[in-house]
């Protein structure tokens, strides 16, 4: 992934503001630390680094419904609430939009799977 | 599964946070009348905040302050009560129930300087035997007088502080799965390895569970395997009573289970019931009797061969603070969603100035709140199994409670009439 502004960085490196910018040189962890904190706070957590099931907390943060389907209201900012279960393959979205007070459940599909009554 | 900020808006419930302020509209217990019997003031803790109760010599009012003088801070609680207010013991500032600074000794000719200090302060007055505080904004609502606290009976009440946040307390409450997981199969299981005998009345499967939003809270119902919806269990179900109780009962015997949220990290629980069966009349009390329970041992190790045990084994294992964020719900949950739905929602209100679920704004005399009769379909053994394999086993009046459940059966048996 190359940074905006910045061709030629290899993918992966940090990002560079000051003076890691200015040379090739691999950055000390000290530099790498100072870059870190030159980066605007993110908005969201996660749990601590290596934890056992952070990826499914990743996923969450990803793939939850970020607008309402009834009103189109940022669920976020409008004060709504997201629970996610899993039933099955499916991974469950139980939404209340703070916005229109809808509540009702988003799915999530990989694939459609209809089970057939017996006829 | 919420996010790690959603979890924390949820379960923290100091000064300015969402979830407290919302928390700050009700009022909650947070001592016994009987702590005042030797003492006029005690520090008590609420919501993040430490607070002083102080109780009139004379006349036996109640007031409540926050705990540190704004002067220099030291403890009201080590003050002078009056009968119009409280005094600090370290320069003489007094304070009215409002909080108002009315003298400051050492500032006699500085009449602006003690109209601008205003101390925070709520309200207190007297319930079933407890000292009930609001510490939220004017005007305070009617402290709701729950059938529970104000019904004839005899009245005894567990208590313990529990090291963990009160929302994970209150999840249990919509959770019906884990009666027969937790008090089913497990305690099954420790009796096998233990020899004793679990009751049988909590291993019933569960067929069918709902979830109702209702005017105090939500309305859980069940069917269990052998029953059927003209059962109490469905027919009648009980209440989640927002946002701190849960009401329950059966065979008789009537309680409420109380999560005061003293801080983000910390619960005060208590299981106030009231014993009035069927057939008998209860003897008159003067008052409730309070009693702590145990739920770890001198080794450390927690006590789970009763039920309320195996309850706060599962709630005090999840941490102080349960991280949502790494949870794995499933559709049995679904009750767990509704309640934080149901907490956003009135967060959403009271940021819009409105009065939250569950305020209680007319003057009344009592509340009544639907509550199963016959629970798990286990009839005159329920009572019995509720006191002996409960928190009521640590009670003081355990044996009476025994007696009067059992009088009052033989009672109704000898008469030809049911529970």
């Amino acid at each position: 992934m190359r940074m905006h502004g910045q061709p030629g960085k290899a993918p992966g490196r940090v990002p560079d503001f000051g003076k890691a910018a200015m040379t090739d040189a691999p950055l000390t962890p000290d530099e790498r630390k100072a870059d870190l904190a030159a980066l605007p706070p993110d908005p969201y957590r996660l749990p601590p680094v290596g934890s056992w099931f952070g990826p499914d907390a990743e996923r969450h943060l990803i793939d939850r419904p970020k607008f309402c389907p009834m009103c189109a209201a940022d669920l976020e900012t409008g004060g709504g609430i997201t629970t996610e279960y899993w039933a099955g393959d499916l991974r469950v979205f139980m939404t209340w939009c703070g916005a229109c007070s809808w509540f009702g459940e988003v799915v999530r599909f990989d694939m459609v799977t209809i089970e057939e009554e017996e006829h | 599964m919420l996010t790690v900020e959603q979890n924390e808006e949820l379960t923290s419930v100091g000064p300015g946070t969402p979830m407290g302020e919302l928390l700050r509209r009700y009022w909650y217990p947070i001592a016994f009348e009987q702590d005042f019997d030797s003492v006029l003031t005690k520090t008590v803790r609420l919501l993040g905040e430490n607070w002083t109760l102080f109780k009139t010599p004379k006349s036996g009012r109640y007031g409540i302050v926050a705990e540190h003088c704004p002067h220099r801070r030291a403890s009201l609680t080590y003050g002078v009560v009056h009968e119009d207010g409280i005094r600090c013991g370290y320069h003489g500032w007094k304070f009215d129930f409002d909080g108002q600074c009315v003298e400051q000794p050492a500032e006699t000719d500085n009449q602006n300087f003690r109209d601008r200090v205003q101390q925070k302060a709520g309200k207190a007055q007297t319930l079933a035997g407890m000292v009930w505080v609001y510490v939220g904004p004017d005007p305070a609502p009617e402290l709701p007088r729950f059938d529970v606290f104000v019904m004839d009976g005899i009245k005894d009440c567990g208590y313990t502080t529990l090291p963990c946040n009160w929302l994970q307390i209150m999840e249990n409450s919509v959770d019906p799965h884990h009666v027969e997981w937790l008090h089913g199969y497990y305690f099954d299981f420790l009796g096998q390895t233990e020899g004793f005998d679990a009751p049988k009345a909590f291993q019933k499967k569960h067929m069918r569970t709902g979830f109702e939003e209702m005017e105090w809270g939500i309305l859980k119902r069940r069917v269990l395997e052998g029953g059927t919806e003209e059962n109490d269990d469905w027919k009648i179900g009980h209440p989640l009573v927002f946002p701190y109780f849960m009401r329950v009962g059966g065979a008789g015997i009537n309680q409420m289970q109380i999560r005061v949220p003293i801080d983000d990290t910390t619960t005060w629980k208590l299981f106030f019931s009231n014993h009035a069966p069927n057939g008998i009349e209860a003897p008159k009390q003067d008052r409730p009797v309070f009693y702590e329970y145990l739920w770890k041992d001198e080794n450390g190790r927690l006590i789970t061969d009763y039920i309320e045990g195996q309850d706060i084994m599962a709630w005090v294992s999840q941490g102080p603070i349960t991280d949502r964020s790494q949870e794995h719900l499933g559709r049995s949950d679904g009750g767990v969603a509704m309640l934080r739905k149901m907490f956003k929602e009135n967060m959403k209100k009271v940021a819009n100035g409105e009065d939250p679920l569950g305020t209680v704004r007319e003057p009344h005399e009592r509340i009544d709140l639907p509550c199963e009769r016959d629970k798990f379909g286990a009839e005159r053994e329920f009572a019995h199994a509720w006191i002996t394999t409960g928190s009521m086993r640590y009670s003081p009046l355990k044996q009476q409670l025994l007696d009067l459940h059992e009088d009052a059966w033989a009672a109704r048996e000898s008469a030809g009439t049911s529970a």
